[in-house]
């Protein structure tokens, strides 16, 4: 039976005059990724914004494992264990690929070093090996030290992906991840998305590229003017349907 | 644990999608390589001109060479914050005013104290509550750092005039004169300093949790702050170590001229911040390396030393200065572009 791990019920946000949420339901399940779609303006990023406490909803309530929260800041949606992973990737390009993982979370040394903020390169190295290596990430001792500016598109979005799961998040929320990649790396980073399902991590993944949708997605909502006009399980929908749901309304 | 390579179909990045293979040596190593041979080139081709022209080898001699350490600590000094201050992103034009008003409060304090340590470490305080000062400028009134240091720089350059009466003032500790022109063996004592400096910094800046913040808050803003860093404080910090460091290099200075002078430093800051930018730090923030830095100082130190010592006019350094400043910028630019 299906765990719903977030619960959002009748949100609704308006700015000015634009109502650019309806009382909106959304439902993810624990691991599950749930495909979120609509055209420019349907309200796709308002919603995960709300989510990942970015904006405050006008009215709704939202749930996390059945708990009703405030998500005030997006400091507040981590601590919920909501990750989110903007189109900007917001990688350092000049830092390695080590230290972009860790920045903010880095592994202080035992002792007296750590009083003086000495840093624990080895563990961090371990660590990060070891986070890549579960995202099918070949990553060997040259590049866990390369510049994150020397990267490709995929690889980038993958550390990005990677950076997240030091402390595993709960709810994943992924902006377009396909978006500033290569043709050829895209299959890649949807394998990876299917991976992070394996391990218990539930996600949301937003795209405009349908046929992506279907290749990584359990269900898909889609999204018109601000209200759900469709949640389809993917295996009982074809894109056809869901694209004429998205222009229909 | 699910690993990638017992998957029927792995996500797999290889670690360089071109095929080249990244080894330690790439990127800023690399480059530093570079500077350094290009000042190898440089001290060979000096050496070489001077020989020729004077007919002997002063240039090489041991007196000569701890001269060029002894005059480029000062620089290297005041580099030390200049670098973190451009990794960070900012950029302080008030040091070279700086230094003379903290040579001065040294002098000042020491003479009134009769104390060398009163001296120093008052003199190291105004130089942590001007750098605190356009930190708060820079960081909560949201001033641009090239105004507000730029501001700062002509606010310093009256009070040096106003407190001094444009006049220089004799320093009465011996203790204090000995900070600038004291030996210890045959190192000259700033140069001991100098070598300490460089030392911690590079610690700072490369082993410890706040350099990779100064790195990431000059790299990107954003995705320091997405990442928890409190970038504000950081730039706080940055802006004092660089009034310290400055402050620091005011009070050598003092000491070796025995006396503090409002018109000592003219143009420093150009000094100091041509040579950070000639090692390579990039005035866009996020990149810089203290080896670097201390190379960029050496270079423009054997530079000066080599016009004196081939009799060209001195004051062709600081054309030297202004062309080396604005071609390491061309080269930042131009690799900026590249990447």
């Amino acid at each position: 039976m299906a765990v719903p791990v977030v619960k959002m019920e009748n949100i609704s946000k308006h700015f000015g005059g634009v109502e650019a949420l309806q009382s909106v339901d959304f439902v993810l399940n624990q691991s599950e990724i749930v495909g979120l779609v609509g055209d420019n303006g349907a309200g796709k990023s308002t919603l995960i914004k709300i989510l990942s406490g970015v904006y405050q909803a006008d009215s709704g309530t939202i749930y996390i494992d059945d708990q009703k929260v405030e998500i005030e800041d997006p400091h507040t949606a981590i601590q919920l264990g909501i990750q989110t992973i903007y189109q900007d990737l917001a990688l350092v390009d000049q830092l390695s690929v080590v230290r972009n993982m860790f920045l903010g979370k880095e592994f202080r040394r035992q002792g007296l070093g750590g009083v003086f903020g000495l840093f624990n390169t080895r563990e961090m190295e371990n660590k990060t090996s070891d986070i890549l290596d579960r995202l099918g990430v070949r990553a060997d001792y040259g590049f866990l030290k390369q510049k994150v500016q020397k990267l490709s598109g995929g690889q980038r979005q993958a550390i990005a992906i990677g950076k997240t799961m030091i402390t595993p998040p709960k709810i994943l929320i992924l902006d377009e991840p396909t978006a500033s990649i290569s043709v050829k790396e895209r299959p890649h980073i949807l394998t990876l998305v299917k991976r992070l399902k394996t391990q218990g991590i539930s996600s949301i993944f937003i795209s405009h590229n349908l046929e992506e949708v279907f290749q990584v997605a359990d269900r898909v909502v889609i999204l018109s003017r601000g209200r759900v006009v469709g949640d389809k399980i993917v295996a009982e929908t074809s894109n056809q349907e869901v694209v004429k749901l998205i222009v229909q309304f | 644990m699910t690993s990638a390579h017992d998957e029927q179909s792995p996500a797999q990045f290889s670690p360089d999608p071109g095929g080249r293979s990244f080894s330690k040596k790439r990127g800023v190593g690399f480059e530093q390589f570079g500077l350094f041979m290009a000042f190898v080139g440089v001290f060979i081709i000096i050496s070489i001109t001077s020989r020729i022209l004077r007919g002997d080898w002063v240039f090489l001699s041991s007196i000569n060479l701890f001269n060029i350490l002894l005059h480029s600590s000062m620089t290297a000094i005041a580099a030390v914050g200049c670098t973190m201050i451009l990794v960070s992103g900012n950029v302080d034009l008030s040091i070279g005013r700086l230094v003379s008003m903290t040579g001065i409060a040294s002098v000042y304090i020491a003479n009134i104290s009769n104390s060398m340590i009163v001296g120093l470490i008052g003199g190291l305080c105004v130089g942590a509550l001007v750098g605190l000062i356009n930190g708060f400028i820079v960081v909560h009134l949201k001033v641009n750092s090239l105004i507000a240091t730029l501001g700062m720089m002509s606010i310093l350059l009256g009070l040096v005039y106003i407190v001094s009466h444009a006049r220089s003032i004799p320093l009465k500790v011996s203790a204090m004169n000995w900070l600038g022109t004291g030996y210890v063996g045959p190192v000259p004592f700033p140069v001991i300093v100098t070598f300490g400096i460089y030392l911690l910094a590079y610690y700072v800046m490369n082993r410890t949790i706040f350099g990779i913040y100064v790195y990431a808050t000059g790299g990107s803003n954003e995705a320091a702050i997405r990442s928890g860093i409190h970038i504000n404080k950081i730039k706080f910090i940055t802006f004092i170590v660089s009034g310290v460091t400055a402050a620091l290099a005011g009070v050598i200075l003092a000491g070796r001229l025995n006396s503090g002078q409002p018109r000592s430093a003219a143009g420093f800051e150009l000094e100091v911040i041509a040579a950070t930018i000639l090692g390579g730090t990039s005035l866009s923030g996020g990149e810089g390396h203290l080896f670097g830095t201390i190379i960029g100082v050496l270079l423009m130190g054997v530079m000066a030393n080599g016009l004196i010592i081939m009799d060209i006019d001195p004051f062709w350094q600081h054309v030297v200065s202004g062309i080396i400043l604005i071609v390491a910028v061309y080269f930042d630019q131009r690799r900026k572009e590249r990447t």
